[in-house]
């Protein structure tokens, strides 16, 4: 629970800085330890390689955010 | 989003007329409601994209081009290094420019624009960049090469980001101010207008209009009737989003729809987390089992385009099985995008039209025209408003061209930014209970399980009937 002072600013008990440094920690760790580790396996290269020679943004939420689609025509001529 | 000023208790809640009546009187200092405002700042972050754009002469060719596209932008990608993504490498630029620029002219029309709905220009000027802080953070997270690999796009990371933060030390008090979800999402698709082309879709592939726009209504409307009529879910909006997430286009579809048929902020969470944890799956399962029932080419992409729900994801799901496949599914999975619009309307209409009289409890008749304007969220209209004017400047001469110029070197960055600011919003207003509320009894997964089920069978169906 967060307790609130009189002038109506945040009063962050112990337990909840400690979530939060332990939140910070695996953040940290993800980035600095997990994901270069994860890189390194011969599957997870081979597909981030893959998408990088299709062009592929695998994040695109939108067509206009999919790379891939510059570099093929898709209209009716070719499909 | 559900109103800010309504309870989370959907048996609380007054008729939707009393709650715009209560919103209005709540917000007495506000000139425009929430809708017009997000409209307004829409169109002059459009109208900057615009104003920018400069003319070239390439061989006899008129081209256009965009002088703010090195302002504009997201993180790059990166792989060994974390500040590749700002800094570049020996053979990309960095991208702190582009995000730099983006942030300061979305801090200042979303600082300005606040004041039109009643917050405080120098509160806001004030939180707004620590928000914006930790939208860059969670785009920087999801532009890793590994987890893009994977499609675990930018939403999840910008409500896992804020969530860490409400449910550990708690939001400040000082950033609450710029957490303001309904109005970025509401602005992100005004703006998201401009990408949503109905000409283009004349010239793509008939065959996979048959494809995207027979199964797709089918199944997100039996899916939602499910959800209604056999499995009961009490809340008519998360079975929407989810049953439009999972038929539509996933994330994109999810926020549409959310914001058409006033979802709560933790049912559009929900629906983008079921979405994303079977679009990960469907993503890697799916090559196999087409190799396995030897699908040719065409039959697996558009199979695949029009099942699996992330754009990215379904791109990288057919470039496992050749080239071929991968322009099949990223087609049809396009065609599924432009639908965005006319689903987003529908559902806005019949919204107001039908689950909210029906919610009412003081009102059995058809509701009149007059009070389905009053109810119909307006900036629907100015996401297809802002979609036809640029499907149209798209038809003129060389509109193609300037259409990129405005929409891909231009305002793209702007929608991208305000949809991760709604879901680092998102995270920072909710706590784990009510999302844990949400998923109680496992309807949402059977519901999503359920559709998707539908979903495979009759694309595949369709798929082979007209591309096998």
């Amino acid at each position: 629970m967060h307790i609130l002072r009189d002038d109506g600013s945040q009063q962050v008990s112990r337990n909840e800085l400690r979530g939060f440094c332990v939140a910070i920690f695996v953040v940290a760790a993800m980035i600095g330890v997990v994901l270069p580790a994860l890189s390194r396996l011969p599957t997870v290269k081979q597909r981030v390689d893959s998408l990088k020679q299709f062009h592929i943004n695998g994040n695109a939420t939108f067509y206009t955010d999919q790379t891939a689609l510059e570099t093929f025509d898709p209209t009716e001529s070719r499909r | 989003m559900q109103s800010e000023f309504s309870t989370t208790e959907r048996d609380q809640q007054t008729s939707s007329e009393d709650a715009v009546r209560q919103a209005h009187a709540l917000r007495p200092h506000s000139w425009l409601t929430e809708d017009y405002a997000a409209i307004v700042v829409a169109l002059v972050l459009l109208v900057i994209c615009s104003l920018s754009v400069a003319t070239a002469i390439e061989g006899e060719q008129l081209t256009y081009h965009n002088r703010l596209r090195d302002w504009l932008g997201l993180p790059a990608s990166w792989l060994a290094s974390p500040f590749d993504a700002f800094l570049g490498t020996a053979t990309k630029t960095g991208a702190w420019q582009r995000v730099v620029g983006a942030g300061v002219i979305l801090w200042g029309v979303f600082t300005l624009g606040s004041a039109a709905i009643g917050r405080s220009v120098a509160r806001v000027g004030r939180a707004f960049p620590a928000v914006f802080a930790l939208s860059v953070l969670a785009y920087w997270l999801s532009e890793n090469e590994v987890i893009k690999a994977y499609s675990l796009e930018y939403a999840l990371w910008a409500i896992v980001l804020g969530l860490l933060i409400s449910n550990t030390v708690g939001t400040p008090a000082w950033m609450r101010p710029a957490v303001m979800t309904e109005f970025y999402i509401k602005t992100g698709l005004v703006i998201f207008g401009a990408e949503v082309l109905f000409n283009k879709l004349l010239a793509l592939s008939t065959r996979g209009i048959m494809v995207s726009w027979l199964v797709t209504p089918i199944v997100l409307i039996i899916t939602f009737w499910f959800g209604q009529r056999i499995l009961r879910i009490a809340s008519p909006s998360l079975n929407m989003v989810i049953s439009a997430d999972m038929s539509v286009c996933g994330v994109s579809a999810a926020i549409a729809t959310a914001a058409a048929c006033k979802a709560k902020k933790e049912e559009l969470s929900l629906a983008i987390a079921i979405s994303l944890m079977f679009t990960v799956m469907m993503m890697i399962v799916m090559p196999p089992v087409v190799r396995v029932m030897g699908l040719n080419e065409d039959v697996a992409g558009a199979w695949m385009g029009g099942t699996i729900d992330s754009t990215g994801a379904v791109a990288a799901a057919g470039s496992a099985l050749g080239q071929r496949a991968m322009e099949v599914a990223t087609t049809i999975k396009m065609i599924q995008n432009i639908l965005i619009g006319v689903v987003s309307f529908a559902v806005a209409a019949y919204w107001v039209s039908y689950v909210e009289r029906d919610t009412d409890s003081t009102r059995v008749e058809r509701p009149r025209l007059t009070e389905i304007w009053k109810r119909f969220p307006k900036f629907v209209l100015g996401f297809v408003l802002v979609s036809i004017v640029f499907s149209a400047i798209n038809v003129g001469a060389n509109g193609s061209s300037l259409v990129n110029a405005i929409v891909k070197e231009g305002s793209k960055s702007f929608r991208a930014w305000c949809f991760c600011l709604a879901f680092v919003s998102i995270g920072l207003d909710t706590n784990f209970r009510q999302l844990a509320g949400q998923v109680r009894g496992g309807k949402p997964l059977v519901l999503y399980v359920a559709g998707q089920s539908l979903n495979l069978g009759l694309t595949l169906l369709m798929a082979w009937l007209v591309f096998g």
